[in-house]
């Protein structure tokens, strides 16, 4: 270590106030202060229906230098969900169902100045992930939660993962690869056999992820990126996953971004597209229209067969979006309807016609960040 | 795959001074901005959408 870089680590940025100097004692011996800089930001995304009202609320610290960037974030999500049971639970009732979910993840990235980097990441949460696990526990205790074998669910789960990024050609290309761990405790759906016991799903999943990807520049006007996944979960098929986007500056201040997504998990098929036209001001502001279209086979396998899989879905977004980027602050807002059309339901999952409803959702999304 | 071959295949080294655009903040791929193309939400209706492997609970004993 030379003495001019000895003697920066030792030495503490000008005028430290506050959380500034907290950053600064919680990354002490992690990261030298030489080029330290800190990120603050907060985000808060929803999306609300007639009978559904989604919250997802996260902000972060990061801290970076030229050699690595550790950010810590917390998260907070809301369910509100107005449960209607099915007309053939003739003993159902009704409830205002609200689930809150905390979550939190650390992520650790090294050798941001060589051209290979590592990426460590570890986290949690506790709580209901999405509101279709939240609809089917409540069927589920409502129908089973006097009879013998009915537990409780205590959903929450554990994540970490390992990643690697190699940059082939210097700020023109590079590669990929990361493995991911994760443990889920869900809230498993019952099955009640006549004169038998009361059937209980797995309710501990164990996933793991392999990913491969990269980035290229494929002209001074066009960026692409493609990555690719295989994930198997615990009693699950694998699923193989392939996602590429494609930044492409069609003349000063226009700009296209698309995105094709596909994923396969032995009979269920889903793809997606995605395009972003947007207009910018200086660099700075920007304003765009985002339009996405997805469809899936459904998770059906058979028709008849009682299930609380998912049938076949398109769903449609569209989006304004208004976006500032400054030398210390950005941030984004966008907004506008989101559509979700389910097939006709088979005879096996009937009765789960109040979750599997078509929906006309209104989505909002606010990020901002400041860089110190 | 031949997208993905085509693609590294296709990869050139662009000059710092050609890389204007390329810098610009809509145009770099990055998940942790302002400028992420993605949601957290939406994949709670399709179950196609978000490649983390994160598992969906209220799963049923029959499923499928």
């Amino acid at each position: 270590m030379t003495h001019n870089k000895l003697h920066s680590v030792r030495r503490f940025p000008g005028r430290l106030r506050g959380w500034q100097g907290l950053a600064v004692v919680f990354g002490c011996g992690l990261l030298p202060v030489h080029g330290l800089n800190y990120t603050l930001g907060v985000s808060t995304e929803m999306a609300g229906a007639t009978d559904v009202l989604l919250v997802d609320s996260e902000m972060f610290v990061r801290l970076r230098n030229d050699q690595r960037e550790i950010t810590v974030s917390l998260g907070a999500a809301e369910i509100d969900l107005e449960y209607r049971p099915p007309k053939v639970n003739i003993l159902g009732r009704s409830e205002d169902l609200s689930e809150s979910k905390q979550s939190g993840q650390l992520t650790w990235r090294e050798g941001l100045d060589e051209r290979m980097q590592w990426t460590f990441s570890c986290g949690g949460y506790q709580g209901f992930t999405d509101y279709r696990s939240l609809w089917l526990d409540e069927y589920y205790r409502q129908l089973f939660s006097t009879v013998a074998g009915y537990q409780t669910a205590d959903v929450g789960g554990l994540n970490a993962s390992i990643g690697g990024k190699y940059e082939y050609l210097k700020g023109s290309g590079l590669v990929t690869c990361s493995v991911g761990w994760q443990q889920d405790e869900v809230a498993p759906g019952y099955e009640k056999i006549i004169f038998g016991p009361l059937l209980r799903g797995e309710d501990n999943l164990a996933t793991w992820r392999f990913g491969v990807g990269s980035e290229h520049v494929l002209s001074p006007r066009v960026r692409f990126k493609q990555d690719a996944a295989a994930i198997q979960s615990t009693a699950r098929a694998w699923r193989y996953a392939y996602g590429a986007e494609t930044a492409w500056a069609l003349a000063d201040a226009w700009t296209a971004r698309l995105r094709l997504e596909t994923a396969k998990e032995a009979e269920f098929h889903a793809g997606s597209a995605a395009l972003l036209m947007e207009r910018d001001w200086e660099g700075r502001w920007f304003a765009g229209l985002a339009l996405r279209a997805y469809a899936d086979n459904g998770q059906i396998i058979d028709p008849l067969l009682i299930s609380g899989a998912a049938p076949p879905l398109d769903s449609y977004l569209l989006q304004l979006t208004l976006r500032y980027a400054g030398p210390h602050a950005t941030w984004r807002l966008a907004l506008g309807p989101y559509l979700t059309r389910y097939s006709q339901l088979t005879p096996g999952t009937a009765r789960f016609a109040p979750l599997y409803q078509d929906r006309d959702w209104f989505a909002a999304q606010g990020a901002w960040a400041w860089r110190f | 795959m031949s997208l993905a071959v085509l693609a590294v295949a296709s990869c050139t080294a662009v000059p710092a001074f050609q890389q204007q655009r390329l810098a610009k903040s809509n145009m770099v791929f990055d998940d942790t901005n302002a400028f992420a193309f993605s949601s957290r939400l939406l994949p709670q209706s399709e179950p196609g959408t978000g490649s983390t492997g994160a598992a969906q609970g209220g799963g049923c004993t029959a499923c499928k």
